[in-house]
């Protein structure tokens, strides 16, 4: 779906938002079509903050956010299109389920909201305790009920930070099939994440916010190809470091490496051909590799490769 | 304004420990009454005239219960949820700002009348009664309902703009109201409780010695709907400029 104009439904033209010398979104663009697009980035990366730009919940110091062509701040209309999840977990606690979704229905002043409430807390599989206070309800009912409540009017946009934060992995599964379905019909879906699992089931394109800055953008397999090809760093401990290291030298794969203590810290360019490379030249020199263990493994590390490449 | 937000700030406001303090609080006039009854107001030197209108309805209900009470009930009308950040399920909705304000200022109104109109006509009707009543409980109710209209407007608009609408509101009420309008006559211009007292004054029969209002009725009418009136526009307008997290 794009708007009569053949825009983008969402787009987000060198906007920034500073607080003070803060600056939590740096000069970013992007358009969101069609489609699941995951926003990713460790947690104080800015996704919030963009989310919230697009949501017409924060005015961008500069640049600017359009959501189906026009500007998303002062703009009350776009809410018919856009439904909203936010991170905080926060909902009415004296209001049921049921009523919860339906406040959301009849403040979207729907023909039918009983109607709508039930078929939107059926797709989060909610109907059993729908009749519960909202203030008795865990972690992951409150997202599906929150879920619910955005999903009640069938918008075209739909906007979700961390949507999947407290839900076990069966309940995860089934809200990503239900916006794999959404997508499916032409809803533009952007939902935020600090997990990269989550992008991987669901990303096919992919956003990567790092201090706020767009760090990478595209399919989600090309960056994820990017973050496996990084340079890595291993700790490897074998039967004879020495005799060891001295082959691995040889292999172009490797571009640094120390002897210690501790065994041997092996630098790659090339985290998959290492990965075969090094038992083989083990076996090649009859040495065992008692262990190994990838030294950068953390996403932050991924993150600030990508911002420094 | 909507219903819907309307009856779900009423639930806001009226489910919680809150009503159930204010509640007590407005017992507090129906208790002085029911004191001045049992032991006479006579040997206070005033009449029960004077003893009604100044001190039980203009002291006691004018100077602290309605003052008080709107400002618990207009600061959590919208308050709370900004608070808590379930105000996003209100404001990301296609409902125009003007109604989101109306829905609040109509709750925190009508909660705050509920408990202060009632302590005030129970108290009013106990202290006079087989008195002469002067029209004095049926003019502070209604200066009291044009007033819980203005105190509660200004309290939401001072949540729209600032999380610390609780601590301005209060030194709004004990501090501007209670402490400069007595030493700075100046200060009544800028009082919802003086232009309550004026109303009352000009539609009561009491006469000069036993109740009377600094500002004149005029004075005190326009003032108050130009309060409503400005600070209902202003909390439209905040309210529509309004940024996530600012008052987190």
């Amino acid at each position: 779906m794009t708007t009569e104009t053949g825009t983008a439904p969402v787009e987000v033209i060198s906007a920034s938002k500073w607080y003070g010398n803060v600056v939590a979104v740096n000069d970013i663009s992007f358009e969101l079509r069609p489609g699941i697009t995951g926003l990713l980035g460790p947690n104080g990366a800015g996704k919030t903050t963009l989310l919230n730009m697009m949501a017409g919940f924060l005015r961008p110091s500069a640049g600017e956010v359009r959501v189906m062509g026009r500007a998303a701040w002062h703009n009350v209309e776009m809410y018919a299109d856009i439904g909203l999840v936010p991170e905080r977990e926060a909902v009415y606690p004296f209001l049921t389920g049921h009523e919860f979704v339906l406040l959301s229905a009849q403040l979207h002043g729907l023909p039918e909201p009983e109607h709508a409430t039930r078929r939107a807390l059926r797709a989060v599989e909610m109907t059993d305790a729908e009749n519960r206070r909202t203030g008795g309800y865990s972690k992951g009912m409150k997202q599906r009920v929150k879920i619910a409540a955005a999903i009640v009017h069938d918008p075209d946009i739909l906007l979700l930070d961390e949507p999947f934060n407290g839900a076990d992995p069966r309940q995860r599964l089934q809200m990503m099939e239900m916006l794999q379905e959404m997508a499916a019909e032409g809803r533009t879906i952007l939902f935020s994440s600090h997990i990269l699992e989550e992008m991987e089931r669901l990303g096919e394109n992919v956003l990567v916010i790092v201090a706020g800055r767009l760090a990478a953008s595209g399919d989600y397999r090309e960056i994820r190809r990017l973050m496996t090809d990084r340079p890595h760093t291993f700790r490897l401990r074998t039967s004879d470091d020495r005799k060891f290291a001295g082959a691995l030298l040889a292999d172009e794969s490797v571009t640094g490496l120390e002897l210690g203590d501790e065994g041997l810290t092996v630098r790659t360019g090339a985290f998959s051909t290492f990965i075969t490379v090094a038992p083989r030249i083990a076996k090649e020199q009859g040495v065992s590799i008692l262990e190994i263990v990838p030294r950068d493994e953390s996403l932050e590390s991924v993150f600030e490769y990508l911002v420094s490449r | 304004m909507t219903w819907v937000l309307f009856r779900l700030t009423m639930r806001e406001l009226m489910g919680q420990r809150r009503a159930v303090l204010m509640g007590l609080f407005g017992l507090l006039p129906v208790l002085l009454a029911a004191i001045g009854l049992l032991f006479g107001v006579e040997d206070t030197g005033h009449s029960t005239q004077q003893f009604a209108a100044d001190e039980l309805l203009g002291v006691l209900v004018v100077g602290m219960l309605l003052p008080l009470v709107a400002l618990i009930f207009g600061t959590a009308a919208l308050g709370s949820e900004i608070e808590d950040g379930t105000a996003v399920y209100i404001l990301a909705k296609p409902v125009a700002r003007w109604k989101v304000i109306a829905s609040k200022v109509g709750a925190a109104w009508v909660a705050t009348s509920a408990i202060v109109l009632t302590s005030t006509i129970v108290s009013g009707l106990m202290i006079l009664a087989g008195e002469e009543q002067q029209g004095i409980v049926p003019a502070f109710s209604v200066a009291i309902l044009a007033g819980g209209l203005a105190y509660v407007t200004v309290f939401v608009l001072l949540t729209a703009m600032t999380g610390r609408a609780l601590i301005i509101g209060l030194g709004y009420v004990f501090i501007w109201e209670g402490v400069l309008t007595v030493f700075a006559p100046g200060a009544q211009l800028f009082s919802i409780r003086e232009y309550v007292l004026g109303i009352a004054d000009w539609l009561s029969s009491t006469s000069r010695g036993d109740f009377e209002a600094e500002l004149a009725a005029t004075t005190s009418l326009m003032m108050m709907a130009v309060v409503i009136v400005v600070g209902f526009v202003l909390a439209v307008r905040r309210l529509r400029s309004f940024e996530a997290g600012e008052q987190a």
